[in-house]
């Protein structure tokens, strides 16, 4: 829904009616008629608002009048380089870490429908020697996907998968980032992780992939990185991801919109929400510290180990 | 194609993994077809890769042998404290017998159990309470609730409970899908909620949820669907694969649901004896009435030994 026109409904419902007392519906039968008028208003204010206002969704309660805490020092100048090897040097505990390659239609139909350039992500960790490593959830490490989540050198996590360019981002509170961290390094001496994509029911606490273990390891922190899923066949993304679909697959092209959304649909299980690497990198409330990517000179690019598919896709 | 005869423990893997993509409960044991172990990839690279589908079929002799007492997927849902301060507190404790995913680690869950005991003093910790105060949190819903109801959703869905439904209703009305919704809140608990809605199997809020779907964008109906497969599917699954599109379709889950709208609890206690899913019919072995003797027997040679001892715990009770 369009939580600029659920606001301006609601609003125009409760002035109509003040008996509600700006109560919330219900799916009460009692309350039937008045869903039918909000959808109404609803319907007014969308239409009202196609193309969407450059404004602000309102807020659920009024911001405060004046700033109540101090202005956050400013972000560091973000580091760009194009060697692998060189990022390990940037890079402290919290620390979201992404990488991804570019240059053949699986990469590109990655990027393309999950609007992120990069395919994996980590947090950096210290282990129990106090070195700073890269915990990351990561497909194939063990039989069935167990094992999914360990450790490994910063080095190892840009250079040993074939990565042409990566993005290294920090948290704004470092306390946050630190227990987060920590969090994460607890979890590779667990060997129960299992790598998998769509657990709806939540059957198995440790089924998971990569940007869902670095949301969880900062929801373990207290913090929410990422406020919704990116959902691909949203309004706002399905035609992009059918694009996409029909782009790498030549018998796409011969589908209709309905079918083909039906059949991706059917390979996912009937899901389509998903954390991308970028939504938990990237948001208000993390600061660039390094973007590295091989095409700005010649630098040290990831060696791809010989192993195509191993590289930076699956996370 | 000849199915495969698998093993208990490949059935239970698939089950869990909720990989079947087909699956009838037949009289003497199960037939389905799954998808293949390493089918599914992660969105969108799963949407490259095509489905790797397998005939599977378990007679209900083999899954018998299943170890159920040494299975934690199985073992844990009887041992939570039935008592729910003890329940509370052993979360506090980070002593609880997790089998089903809370929506965050141990330790946050302690941190926030203590945060809710600290607002809710000098309240006891009672069901109705801990209903009262998530309907609370969403009413004056701000973002620093999220976790907290997160964390109670979870709660409400392990005390299985008719009565959390509608609490837990209350959550998924204000998720960023649901029309006139007052906030907006976070998906860590609306996903909770409705796995919690699964837990506490109340099908009095099947035409709530019907007319919430009817409603709603697809992106609710894509979360709506899978709780009407779950509540619903008895003989059959009702999935994705065998419903077609048909399964995002409210008039569809309507149609499903016409024969039953005269039924009583009791009618659906009934129902839900003959439930594809065994935590179904492990819950209802506890909420049918001590004179339904043809549903105890029923219940009582059930190919799951965990739902099998629930009725010899509940009729030794009698």
């Amino acid at each position: 829904m369009d939580p600029n026109a659920v606001h301006l409904a609601n609003e125009r419902l409760w002035a109509a009616h003040p008996e509600l007392n700006r109560r919330q519906l219900t799916l009460d039968s009692a309350d039937a008629a008045l869903r039918a008028e909000w959808m109404q208003y609803y319907n007014d204010a969308a239409s009202a608002s196609a193309p969407p206002p450059a404004a602000e969704p309102a807020p659920a309660t009024p911001p405060p009048a004046a700033p109540v805490v101090t202005p956050c020092p400013p972000a560091p100048s973000p580091v760009t380089t194009s060697d692998c090897h060189d990022i390990k040097n940037h890079v402290a505990e919290g620390d979201i870490v992404l990488r991804g390659e570019r240059g053949d239609e699986e990469s590109e139909f990655i990027a393309k429908v999950s609007n992120c350039n990069y395919s994996h992500a980590g947090i950096v960790a210290r282990n129990d020697a106090g070195e700073l490593v890269v915990v990351d959830a990561y497909p194939g490490r063990g039989p069935g996907n167990k094992n999914a989540v360990a450790a490994n050198s910063v080095d190892s996590f840009f250079c040993g998968h074939g990565a042409t360019q990566g993005l290294v981002t920090r948290p704004k509170d470092d306390a946050v980032a630190k227990k987060a961290a920590q969090w994460a390094y607890d979890q590779t001496k667990d060997p129960d992780y299992t790598f998998d994509l769509f657990d709806p029911w939540d059957q198995d606490p440790k089924r998971l992939y990569c940007a869902d273990f670095v949301y969880q390891s900062y929801q373990n922190a207290g913090t929410d990185l990422v406020p919704d899923k990116m959902d691909f066949f949203s309004d706002a993304n399905k035609q992009n991801t059918l694009d996409a679909a029909r782009g790498f697959d030549f018998r796409a092209k011969f589908l209709s919109d309905a079918k083909l959304q039906s059949e991706l649909l059917k390979k996912t299980g009937g899901s389509s929400e998903y954390i991308t690497p970028c939504q938990v990198a990237t948001n208000p409330d993390t600061d660039t510290i390094v973007n590295f990517d091989t095409s700005t000179t010649s630098g040290s690019p990831g060696s791809s180990d010989g192993k195509k598919s191993g590289g930076g896709k699956s996370g | 194609m000849a199915a495969t005869q698998i093993s208990a423990e490949r059935f239970w893997d698939l089950y869990f993994r909720n990989a079947f993509l087909t699956l009838e409960r037949l009289d003497r044991g199960y037939l389905g077809k799954a998808s293949g172990e390493h089918a599914r990839a992660q969105p969108p690279e799963g949407l490259l890769r095509d489905r790797v589908e397998v005939e599977v079929a378990i007679s209900f002799a083999a899954l018998q042998e299943h170890d159920y007492s040494g299975d934690g997927r199985f073992a844990l849902i009887a041992k939570r404290p039935a008592q729910i301060e003890r329940a509370y507190q052993a979360v506090v404790d980070q002593s609880y017998p997790y089998r089903s995913a809370a929506p965050f680690g141990k330790q946050r869950m302690s941190e926030l159990f203590l945060h809710i005991r600290d607002t809710m003093r000098p309240s006891p910790i009672t069901l109705p309470a801990l209903e009262r105060i998530t309907v609370s949190l969403v009413e004056n819903h701000t973002a620093a609730q999220n976790q907290p109801l997160a964390a109670l959703a979870w709660f409400l869905g392990e005390r299985s409970e008719r009565s959390s439904s509608a609490a837990l209703i209350a959550i998924v009305q204000n998720a960023p899908f649901s029309p006139f919704a007052k906030h907006r809140i976070h998906f860590t608990a609306v996903d909770t909620a409705f796995a919690a809605l699964w837990k506490v199997n109340d099908k009095a809020s099947l035409g709530a949820m019907l007319e919430l779907m009817r409603l709603t964008p697809d992106a609710g109906r894509r979360k709506i669907a899978p709780l009407f497969e779950r509540l619903l599917s008895t003989h059959r699954l009702l999935s994705l694969e065998t419903c077609g599109d048909d399964y995002f379709r409210p008039d569809y889950w309507a149609s499903v649901l016409r024969p039953y709208q005269n039924f009583t609890p009791g009618d659906w206690v009934a129902y839900d004896v003959q439930s594809l899913f065994w935590e179904i019919r492990y819950q209802t072995a506890f909420r049918l009435l001590p004179d339904a003797a043809e549903m105890f027997g029923k219940l009582g040679s059930d190919e799951v030994a965990t739902v099998r001892d629930a009725v010899r715990g509940r009729l030794s009770k009698q």
